[in-house]
């Protein structure tokens, strides 16, 4: 299973028109930051997607995510806030980058094993030995792992979410999702 | 399920309270605490206490000398056998670079290829799991080692006290006016602290100088509750103590002591002492560390294990300074005097912003 | 006090991101939190940034915050009150 975003229109007005389009109605998803918004929205096609023994299993599910800015376009704003000499509670939350894995753990009610990893590129080798490594010791039975990074208007997700014992947590298989990086949504 | 053990050890420490784990490990026994009153200027005008170095430090040059600490401490023609990962812990790295609006400079990869050189590793990556970061980077390095993809990783952690972390800490008003008091009655906040800390993660106990300790791995899980607030029932740090302890084949008997992540703010402390209570953990004894060390957010993970790995090769447990009378809805066993006895085992826990909490479980050498 | 209380509601909805609401949605004595605008323990410290940025009032024990933001009369009163 594979989700992508597109690059191209304002971050916003994209998320605004998917947001609309898949009905999401989520309260709390105006308050996100950038990098939260994008990893909901793509979370939330993967997970609809899934089958019934696969949501019933959510709960235990490892969330694995990873980019190379961190929490950078939120960090920019809080450092902008700070030098003006208020700091916003709303924005200082969002500059961590493991907060968007959290924003879909409380969303879909998910108390699995959590990871945030930055690097340049996607840690292609090192995300799929560790969702293996979940999965042989018994962390995990599903794991959603990707990239998804947003700096200002400059934006790249892909997102799958991979059983154990498929075939799919093979090192090409994620090498094809995070190509796809400048796809577009499935769902 | 197997246990699946691998050795830990080479422990560094370089913070206000010395530049080795001995010596940090020393003053900590000796109740001094690098937190300090007046060492931080708030955006009220208010001088706040807070555990940092004489002179500001660069991010890069104090993890530096922490890791080349560690490196000293391992047997190098067994760790340098081409299969070596670097792992970074930090939540923010070199953040003050924002203020030159250098965005590059920030780049926590970039802190983390350069370490990685120093070390010579095969590949470098960061963690950024907030204050779970250094602890899960353990997990994460124990995972793979035992999964065969590496024979040795170097965690390395830090973070520097920030204008940047002081005014956010500041705004959700979570910053004490004095050193901070964990599990208190009267504790109002947290001290923030720098310093680095690292630890090296191995396949095999000879690639150590001194005799390593045993890791056994751990684990992580979300309270799915909030996203600065921790959850009112501690269900992850719950979920998460629960199946490291199953994943060990160990009970909550087994733990000699826990080094908890006491924070000193209302709302943490007190979800612990929920936590470890429906876990039937009230009379092990606990401890954190934070008034020592103040928080040190990526590094925390790190620096307080390498105190309790000094705790079980010394067989001692310091006492958790700035703590007088209980302070939380549920009994904990605060060490409150120095404990010298046999240890076998430690619990390490951390819990962070995203509702993320992780555990891991380290013993003494078994021959 | 009624251009205050139309102020504030239009502060409320800007300084918190209510996308889906308008000033116009909030009545005087509706529950700012729990159940009525579902607000969370981050907007009410916004809220206090929001006081002390627009009226220049500094709530310093952010538990006072409860009975202040209790819906947008007592956040009103108190703001008036200050101003006296």
């Amino acid at each position: 299973m594979l989700a992508s975003a597109a690059e191209g229109c304002s971050p916003k007005e994209f998320l605004r028109e998917v947001y609309k389009d898949m009905s999401i109605d989520y309260v709390k998803f105006h308050k996100m930051d950038l990098l939260c918004k994008i990893g909901v929205v793509l979370s939330d096609a993967l997970i609809r997607e899934l089958s019934l023994d696969q949501k019933e299993a959510l709960e235990e599910m490892a969330v694995v995510l990873n980019n190379s800015t961190s929490s950078l376009h939120s960090d920019v704003k809080h450092q902008a806030s700070v030098e003006e000499g208020q700091s916003s509670p709303a924005i200082f939350v969002y500059t961590l980058p493991n907060i968007v894995v959290g924003e879909i753990c409380i969303k879909h009610k998910i108390y699995g094993e959590n990871l945030f990893l930055v690097s340049d590129a996607p840690a292609t080798e090192l995300l799929s030995d560790y969702a293996a490594s979940l999965f042989a010791t018994g962390k995990a039975k599903q794991c959603m792992v990707g990239w998804v990074d947003a700096l200002d208007d400059k934006w790249s997700a892909s997102l799958a979410i991979i059983q154990e014992g498929s075939t799919e947590n093979s090192i090409n298989s994620l090498e094809g999702i995070f190509s796809e990086a400048q796809g577009v949504l499935n769902n | 399920m197997g246990r699946s053990v691998t050795f830990i050890g080479a422990e560094n420490i370089i913070s206000p309270l010395g530049t080795t784990a001995e010596e940090n490990y020393s003053k900590v026994l000796a109740g001094q605490s690098g937190i300090q009153e007046g060492r931080f200027l708030d955006r009220d005008g208010d001088l706040m206490p807070a555990s940092t170095f004489p002179e500001k430090q660069s991010i890069h040059k104090l993890l530096k000398s922490c890791i080349e600490g560690s490196l000293a401490g391992l047997n190098r023609e067994e760790f340098d056998n081409g299969r070596t990962l670097f792992i970074l812990s930090s939540t923010k790295g070199d953040i003050e670079k924002l203020k030159d609006r250098d965005l590059p400079a920030a780049s926590l990869q970039q802190l983390a290829d350069q370490m990685g050189e120093l070390v010579g590793a095969g590949k470098s990556i960061t963690v950024s799991q907030a204050c779970i970061s250094g602890v899960l980077a353990m997990i994460m390095a124990h995972d793979l080692v035992v999964a065969g993809k590496y024979d040795s990783v170097l965690v390395a952690g830090s973070d520097l006290v920030s204008e940047f972390v002081h005014a956010g800490f500041h705004s959700l008003f979570a910053i004490s006016g004095k050193p901070c008091r964990p599990y208190d009655k009267d504790r109002n906040g947290v001290s923030l602290g720098e310093a680095a800390a690292s630890v090296v993660i191995s396949k095999n106990a000879s690639t150590f100088k001194s005799e390593p300790l045993d890791f056994l791995g751990g684990t992580s899980s979300n309270d799915a509750n909030h996203i600065s607030g921790p959850s009112r029932t501690g269900e992850g740090l719950v979920r998460s103590v629960t199946k490291t302890l199953k994943n060990s084949g160990l009970t909550s008997a087994d733990i000699d002591f826990i080094n908890a992540h006491g924070t000193a703010t209302t709302f943490n402390d007190e979800m612990e002492s929920i936590a470890f209570d429906r876990m039937e953990m009230n009379t092990t004894p606990l401890i954190s560390l934070k008034g020592y060390f103040g928080h040190t957010l990526g590094a925390a993970g790190i620096i307080e294990t390498a105190i309790s790995l000094q705790s079980l090769r010394t067989n001692s447990v310091p006492v958790n300074i700035g703590y007088t009378e209980e302070g939380t809805s549920k009994t904990l066993n605060i060490v409150t005097d120095t404990l010298e006895k046999p240890l076998k085992r430690f619990l390490k826990t951390a819990s962070g912003f995203g509702g993320c909490n992780a555990s891991c479980i380290i013993q003494q050498h078994e021959l | 006090m009624e251009n205050l209380k139309q102020e504030l509601k239009n502060f409320i909805v800007t300084h918190l991101n209510l996308e889906e609401m308008t000033a116009a949605d909030i009545q005087d004595d509706d529950p700012l939190f729990g159940d009525g605008l579902g607000l969370d323990s981050i907007d009410a410290l916004e809220l206090i940034v929001m006081l002390e940025k627009e009226y220049n009032i500094k709530v310093r024990d952010p538990e006072k915050g409860k009975a202040i933001f209790q819906s947008v009369n007592s956040l009103a009163e108190f703001v008036q009150a200050q101003a006296e």
